[in-house]
């Protein structure tokens, strides 16, 4: 009997250890999900908004800045100095912030086009990510500047890096994007193209139907689509020789811009002859 | 149901006989006619009884399960309240951070239905399957280049602050 209730006593106590880690085992495992889930959630459009909320940031910050600066610059008391030194780092540190948030929403923009191969994305990444790198560890010993100097010093580094080799990668990206949208249309163009050519090729032996003028216009049609592929490829190398020290960076952009836009109008063209072509085969 | 009294009487006829150029109310009909539909009052919807029995059985299980089994059970319940409150919490506070920073957002586009195409004439490719499905992926494709913005203003380069100087 006593060796029974031993025995009932133990199996009670390994049925509660049992139920504590069983306990343990869910929050862990819930723990796990959470953090799952709210990995999965960061995408573009998240991107965006986390870049546009830190943006709203920095321009109320601009205000206040440009406030007490002329408050300061008109007293030039210790109390004004030491609101501005406070003032000033905190627009630094937003401003930093803005850049990297920016620096994220072209990334994640590149990462989720379907036009640009893993290998092309790869190089966005890489002079994407040098960017980011540098921006985050100017923000991080921004709060060690002891003086007002050493934060004009500090926001004139932050300046110089954005103008010499931000922008080149900002604008690199964003001439990317818009040929990676191109180059998806295209293939989706030429994929058609092929299917219907052998479809031509099968009326032209059934020989019901004169196709001599529908193949023409479809040569025509991929002389454009090489067209719009030359122009993406021009906008690219274009923006991609922007010096560090070209002044005139956002013309160059522009130019670029142009050409990713002309390219795109090719395609419009090529789809709405495509359309066109499908109408004469369907009537006699 | 009881209108005999207005049954005898013409309409617009007055007590006299002449005719009245204004027209009567209709008579309140004072007796309501029987509610088929009506449920009978002393008769309860749901038995007491029945859901006594069944208490008492949920509670005679609850009670004839071991100690640590019970034990087991309310631990496991009461983690699996608290997870689903904070699950709860959770995805109420993710909403509200969503509100207070989400974008405007683009007002709905109504989309007309297209109008049947008619073929004037057609030659025997115009039901060919083929030429169909070449022409369907030529529409998603000329709708995907409908909302295809190259030049994104969205994404330009922000303005920011660069001219930080304290010199007047």
């Amino acid at each position: 009997m006593v060796g029974l209730k031993l025995l009932i006593n133990k199996m009670k106590k390994k049925i509660s250890n049992f139920g504590v880690l069983l306990s343990i085992l869910i929050l862990v495992l819930f723990g796990y999900f959470l953090s799952a889930v709210s990995a999965q959630e960061f995408d573009y459009s998240k991107a965006y908004q986390d870049f546009s909320y830190n943006l709203s940031l920095h321009d109320q910050q601009k205000s206040v800045y440009q406030k007490v600066r002329s408050e300061y610059l008109q007293f030039n008391t210790l109390i004004s100095k030491e609101t501005i030194q406070q003032e000033t780092l905190k627009l630094l540190l937003i401003r930093d912030e803005v850049v990297k948030t920016y620096l994220t929403s072209l990334r994640m923009k590149i990462r989720e086009l379907k036009g640009l191969s893993d290998i092309e994305k790869e190089g966005f990444y890489s002079r994407i990510d040098g960017e980011y790198k540098f921006f985050e560890e100017h923000k991080n010993k921004l709060s060690s500047a002891g003086s007002l100097d050493d934060l004009v010093e500090d926001s004139e580094e932050a300046l110089e890096r954005y103008d010499k080799s931000s922008k080149n990668v900002i604008y690199y990206s964003l001439i990317g994007i818009a040929s990676g949208k191109n180059s998806y249309l295209r293939a989706e163009i030429e994929k058609q193209i092929a299917v219907l050519k052998s479809k031509i090729s099968e009326i032209r032996v059934n020989g019901d139907k004169d196709v001599s003028a529908i193949e023409r216009s479809i040569t025509d049609l991929e002389n454009k689509i090489s067209r719009s592929k030359e122009k993406d490829n021009l906008a690219l190398s274009t923006v991609n020789q922007i010096k560090t020290i070209e002044r005139n960076k956002e013309g160059i952009y522009n130019e670029a811009l142009q050409e990713t836009q002309d390219s795109f109008s090719y395609i419009k063209e090529v789809n709405n002859y495509l359309l066109e072509i499908i109408k004469q085969l369907k009537t006699n | 149901m009881n209108n005999n009294n207005l049954s005898n009487q013409q309409p617009n006829q007055t007590v006299n006989g002449e005719q009245s150029p204004v027209k009567e109310t209709p008579p309140v009909n004072t007796q309501q006619p029987d509610n088929p539909m009506r449920v009978p009052s002393n008769k309860p919807i749901i038995d007491k009884t029945i859901i006594n029995k069944y208490v008492s059985v949920v509670t005679n299980l609850w009670m004839k399960l071991n100690p640590a089994i019970r034990k087991v059970i309310m631990i496991t319940g009461f983690i699996f309240g608290l997870l689903l409150f904070i699950v709860i919490i959770f995805s109420v506070s993710t909403k509200i951070g969503g509100k207070v920073r989400s974008n405007p957002k683009p007002t709905a586009n109504i989309e007309m239905s297209p109008l049947p195409e008619i073929i004037i004439n057609p030659s025997r490719y115009a039901t060919d399957s083929g030429i169909l499905a070449i022409e369907e992926s030529l529409k998603i494709i000329e709708k995907e280049i409908g909302v295809t913005i190259i030049n994104d203003l969205k994404l330009s380069p922000p303005n920011l602050l660069w001219d930080i100087n304290f010199e007047e």
